[in-house]
């Protein structure tokens, strides 16, 4: 009586919930999806080979371009990389601040996410109020690096100036406004019941199928596996902060929103201790103008908003630039979640998946 | 998979990449060389002596966990060291590779975080011209791992999706840009480039244009071929 046929459906690369050039060729059997396969690659810049010509320094630019919404984790990564290759002892008011920024920047990718991700769902109001607080954040971004996105912030060896005058009291600005403002986000959505439908039980992934993806970041953590490097692998000034690891159990995208969530409250608990416990110094070692490293290799790799960002490096003790330098993006990793993740849902699902898995395609594609 | 793939080696679509790129090149007047002759003649004089290549300081395993998962591999590991803090061993490439990747595996490293395909073939000291590093990580003894297999020209290496599933972009991404064949999976196709891209841009012969200009050209023939 009724024919069933599975047909194909291109979603993107224009579709405004993907976050940017990202392709599904979806296949559905009515509105249910059989089988996904994400077509990447429409932002590849050929950002890796790219770097093999650049100098250490200049390849610092490209790495802004990576996860663009945080750039400031990529400078981090980066510059830490070259640091484990050059053997270098950065001083403790450099790593506290470099660690105070990092968090800003975890904040604000945690702000886009949830606006975009609440925006997708159909809660439009979120999206007006965590743009309001991003752009707190990227002003502060502006007055110490002179970028609002792309930061390019810290040098080998330190800092690239000190902290600038006014600094300080921004940040205690955003520490005394913004876990109200939290409380406004979670009063807007975390009991919602069109939110809780349409995000609990959607986008399942259990701890060890999530392990065995690769997948990184608050969506594993979402699962309940306790992996964050930065306490696995304490970089900065994470081993000395009191702070604590958010894991849920619920392993859908309610649990990796609660994640994020307590992830941003958490970020805040690290900036007001790094603020407090700033300590005074020089911010910068004395570092060579043009930078030659060690032959040999090293992968690096540090908890970014999105997940585990590492850097493979290779010097061959010759040049002033990377022989060879890969990105291990989180975004690009954790794509690969989406298809167990939506494979069995309708067709609207699929945009809260592609929200709760925060991909930035600048990192997919490189 | 496109069916030039199938039939040309890497080799041969590099080679048709540079012939590709000759006939784009404007041919060189005897003026133009004329120009070139003086410089080679005089060559420069005698910079001050280069000063010596620092090298990584490597060191032996040490740690318990390392001295274990040596022990569990035995003399399937060809070579081990820790450089930087980091713990590498060196696999042989052949049909035994993926057992000793899931003994590794077995040993906890449950985590495989990237694979990194290297084009060794400028780097002085490399015994073959490609690597392949498997950056591996294990969750619950937070220890780090990293595996190189080294590959001639034209080498496939047995994949190892079937141990971790991530391994899928990964080994796509290798091939897509470094031309590294994996065998024992399907779906090995391009991910990043487009299907129809010739040769691969990560490898060291090509500069950072060389691709994108034979693929442009081949575009605007086809779109005035099409008009």
């Amino acid at each position: 009586m009724f024919k069933s046929e599975v047909i194909e459906l291109n979603m993107g690369p224009q579709h405004p919930s993907t976050h940017g050039v990202l392709r599904l060729k979806l296949k559905l059997d009515g509105e249910s999806i059989v089988d996904v396969s994400p077509e990447i690659g429409y932002l590849h810049r050929g950002v890796e080979k790219l770097a093999e010509n650049f100098t250490y320094l200049q390849a610092l630019n490209l790495t802004d371009r990576l996860d663009y919404v945080a750039a400031i984790s990529n400078n981090l990564g980066y510059i830490e990389t070259l640091e484990k290759l050059g053997e270098v002892e950065v001083p403790r008011k450099a790593k506290y601040f470099r660690t105070l920024m990092t968090e800003l920047g975890r904040l604000s990718s945690h702000l886009l996410w949830l606006a975009t991700h609440a925006l997708d769902i159909g809660a439009m109001t979120v999206f007006l109020y965590a743009f309001r607080e991003r752009e707190f954040i990227l002003d502060m971004f502006e007055m110490v690096t002179g970028g609002r996105l792309l930061t390019t912030a810290f040098r080998y060896g330190g800092l690239k100036d000190d902290i600038p005058e006014g600094f300080e009291r921004l940040v205690r600005d955003l520490i005394q406004i913004f876990p109200g403002r939290l409380a406004d986000y979670e009063a807007l959505l975390t009991k919602n019941r069109i939110w809780m439908k349409r995000t609990k039980q959607v986008g399942v992934i259990s701890a060890g199928e999530a392990i065995n993806l690769g997948l990184s970041g608050p969506v594993v953590r979402g699962s309940g596996v306790r992996f964050d490097i930065r306490k696995a692998e304490p970089y900065e000034a994470y081993g000395e902060l009191d702070w604590e690891m958010a894991v849920q159990d619920g392993c859908d995208t309610y649990a990796r929103y609660l994640v994020r969530l307590e992830e941003m409250r958490q970020s805040l608990r690290i900036v007001e201790q790094a603020l407090d416990g700033m300590p005074e110094g020089d911010f910068c070692t004395k570092a060579p103008n043009v930078l030659k490293l060690p032959k040999g290799e090293v992968y690096h790799s540090i908890e970014a908003p999105k997940g585990e960002l590492g850097y493979y490096l290779i010097s061959d003790g010759k040049g002033t630039g990377p022989y060879r330098l890969k990105v291990r993006g989180p975004s690009f990793v954790n794509l690969q979640g989406l298809k167990p993740m939506i494979t069995g849902h309708l067709v609207a699902d699929v945009v809260a998946v592609i929200g709760t898995l925060d991909v930035v395609l600048g990192e997919v594609d490189r | 998979m496109t069916e030039e793939k199938k039939t040309k080696t890497p080799e041969e679509q590099v080679a048709s990449l540079k012939e590709g790129m000759k006939k784009t090149e404007p041919e060189k007047t005897p003026a133009a060389s004329k120009a070139e002759n003086p410089a080679e003649a005089n060559p420069k004089p005698a910079g001050p002596p280069k000063p010596a290549i620092v090298e990584q300081e490597h060191g032996p395993a040490s740690e318990d966990w390392q001295k274990k998962l040596l022990d569990a591999l035995g003399d399937k590991a060809t070579e081990s060291h820790v450089a930087s803090g980091e713990f590498t061993i060196v696999l042989e490439n052949g049909a035994a590779f993926p057992e000793t990747m899931a003994l590794i595996h077995e040993n906890g490293y449950d985590y495989l975080s990237d694979i990194s395909s290297v084009d060794y073939s400028k780097y002085e000291g490399a015994p073959k011209r490609f690597a392949l590093a498997y950056h591996l990580f294990s969750v619950a003894g937070n220890h780090r791992l990293r595996v190189k297999v080294f590959l001639e020209e034209g080498e496939a290496v047995p994949s190892v999706m079937h141990i971790w599933a991530t391994a899928d972009f990964h080994e796509r991404e290798a091939f897509d840009l470094m031309g590294i064949v994996f065998t024992g999976r399907e779906g090995l196709r391009r991910i990043l480039l487009p299907e129809d891209w010739i040769g691969h841009p990560l490898r060291k012969e090509l500069s950072k244009n060389d691709g994108n200009a034979a693929y442009t050209a081949r575009l605007v023939r086809k779109v005035r071929e099409d008009a």
